[in-house]
């Protein structure tokens, strides 16, 4: 992969370029924590900050879309599909969030081709930016410390100041040549500082699951009558917050908005979160997962089992998002070693 | 034929009914929906048949309770309009305090003087659906304007209205909001109550008050232990939980600290 090497002010100049001409978005200050917003000038943003309140899959798969507009008026009723092609520039993705765009692309842009994910998603451009993790991440026991592609380009902050730049698509390569003009062709030296800065942020990371990625599924398949789901359901609000700031969830529910004359509509797909209580309710009144725990077993199982048989690789990125928003301390980290336990003891 | 709509207020500040008349790029659009033939806080024309009610205030008094069961003889549809309501709301403060004639008899007398005791007879103040059955609710305080065309959308439309059993939490999360119990330790009812509002409050940095009342299966042990962790004294929190949510309290059996 082609390696350049590009200072402050010349990033600084990329994206002041970049902001004439494209919508730019990236982590920005909130009250004391970051959420991702467009920016007028890169001195707003943060790159480098963890733990955005919402992942920038909201700009992919926004948290409110109208999928169609409808007539109903005339000889037949009429639709259109709604689809946003508009390029916008993320700047700041960390790898678990670029991970959690793959993990999507599964579902969302795989087999079955969602065209309004589609569209919002080839005309995203993505400009990653490696981190230093906070107390919650825990991308290296997931695979996702480091990522080779889902980016245009990737920015690695180096010691010495500047960063190393990553091209990762054609699309990178042409951004780096019409916007990034002060980026100079690196070399081996600027490889060895970019390994230092991934040494120091795998050390920095406090938390890991005791067992290697891979042997999660089995793991959780047995873990279906654990004690561990009871145990934390008991605290568990069903607020759905964990579901909603996940990188790699995207449930969600459809909606028909009709004018108050009948005449015309739209629909619209609104993110869901399978931890609230009406979430597997169906016609009728029967709620297949009545329970907080049934919930949370299947929450789990989607991340490490589920989704994770069927793709092969986990659909939790280790971003610490939902550890961050739970206000009664509901992790993964502590849920998949506490299984891990269990299962360890049992055997022994 | 438009279906023909009635407002009525009861014990509560007639802020709901303000509310309706605040949906001003809507407001053409509605009424040629629907025909207001009695709305006190916007026309002086009344009539006494009408297909759906609008019921705002809650039922504090004996002629509060006469009164609403008239009116569910008539309307084919009616709508619980704002906390008063749908869940007693503030007025239901007073039910924490005492429920015995001679508590009431207090109050009277200390609000309107020996005379007033004869003329102004309450009640424990309930919710509309504690008295007759309410067909559809439309919570909060006072209530979202985008949840109340969406029900009148849905009435005209004749499908079921969105019931949000789901807390304010869910809202704050869709809006990038940054949770104020997190980042600030503040106390805050949306973990255990019912959206709808768009989490307006924890949105410009307040807290949720529980406005649109407690959802029915919320976790409020794990709700109350979770504040007391953050600091916030025992009385702080059953206070809070009073606030707009004492009548609920007494309907689900939230336990109290």
């Amino acid at each position: 992969m082609e390696l350049y090497r590009i200072d402050e002010k010349g990033l600084a100049e990329a994206m002041a370029r970049l902001i004439a001409e494209y919508r730019v978005v990236a982590p920005v200050e909130k009250g004391p924590r970051h959420v991702f917003d467009d920016i007028q000038d890169w001195s707003e943003a943060r790159p480098l900050a963890v733990g955005t309140v919402l992942p920038p899959k909201k700009f992919v798969f926004p948290q409110r879309e109208t999928l169609l507009r409808f007539q109903l008026t005339g000889e037949a009723p009429q639709a259109e599909a709604v689809v946003d092609d508009t390029p916008v520039v993320l700047a700041g993705v960390h790898p678990c969030d670029i991970t959690g765009l793959r993990c999507i692309d599964h579902t969302l842009a795989g087999r079955y081709f969602d065209e309004h994910y589609g569209a919002r998603r080839m005309n995203a451009i993505i400009l990653g930016f490696d981190c230093m993790p906070d107390g919650h991440c825990f991308c290296s026991s997931v695979g996702s410390l480091k990522v080779e592609s889902g980016f245009d380009l990737f920015f690695t902050p180096l010691q010495v100041g500047g960063y190393a730049v990553r091209v990762g698509t054609q699309r990178g390569r042409k951004l780096l040549e019409d916007y990034f003009t002060a980026a100079a062709p690196a070399g081996v030296y600027e490889e060895s500082l970019e390994e230092d800065f991934r040494k120091r942020k795998a050390a920095a990371i406090r938390l890991s699951i005791d067992a290697p990625v891979g042997d999660l599924p089995g793991i959780y398949q047995q873990a279906m009558r654990s004690k561990v789901w009871e145990k934390w359901a008991e605290v568990c609000f069903s607020c759905g917050s964990c579901n909603l700031v996940c990188p790699t969830c995207y449930c969600f529910d459809v909606q028909d908005r009709v004018s108050l004359d009948g005449a015309e509509g739209r629909r619209e797909r609104v993110w869901d979160s399978c931890m609230l209580a009406e979430f597997a309710e169906v016609a009728g009144g029967h709620n297949f997962r009545p329970t907080p725990s049934a919930r949370l077993i299947h929450r789990h199982n989607r991340k490490f089992n589920y989704q994770q048989d069927r793709y092969g690789e986990p659909h939790c990125t280790g971003c610490g998002r939902c550890a961050r928003a739970c206000l009664v301390h509901i992790d993964m980290v502590t849920i998949a070693n506490e299984l891990i336990a269990e299962q360890r003891g049992e055997a022994s | 034929m438009k279906p023909t709509a009635a407002f009525f207020s009861f014990t509560g500040c007639e802020g709901c009914q303000l509310a309706l008349l605040e949906c001003e790029d809507e407001l053409l659009d509605i009424l040629s929906a629907i025909d207001v033939v009695k709305f006190r806080e916007a026309m002086s024309e009344t009539s006494d048949t009408y297909d759906i009610a609008f019921i705002e205030g809650s039922i504090s008094t004996p002629h509060d309770e006469e009164k609403i069961k008239k009116i569910r003889g008539v309307a084919k549809v009616i709508i619980a309009f704002g906390a008063c309501a749908a869940t007693g709301g503030l007025n239901a403060i007073r039910n924490s305090m005492g429920s015995d004639e001679d508590y009431y008899e207090n109050l009277r007398e200390q609000a309107y003087g020996p005379v007033g005791v004869e003329h102004f007879r309450s009640t424990k103040a309930r919710p509309v659906h504690a008295v007759v059955p309410v067909d559809l609710t439309i919570p909060g305080c006072p209530v979202d304007r985008g949840q109340l065309l969406e029900v009148i959308e849905s009435v005209l439309v004749g499908r079921t209205p969105r019931q949000f059993n789901h807390p304010v939490c869910v809202e704050c999360k869709l809006n990038d909001t940054v949770c104020v119990v997190e980042a600030y330790g503040q106390m805050c009812m949306g973990p255990v109550t019912r959206a709808g509002c768009g989490a307006i409050c924890p949105g410009r940095g307040d807290t949720c008050e529980g406005c649109r009342g407690l959802l029915p299966d919320g976790n409020f042990a794990s709700h109350q232990q979770m504040l007391a962790e953050h600091g916030n004294p025992p009385e702080e929190i059953r206070l809070r939980y009073l606030m707009f949510n004492a009548y609920r309290c007494e309907e689900l059996g939230v336990p109290l600290p």
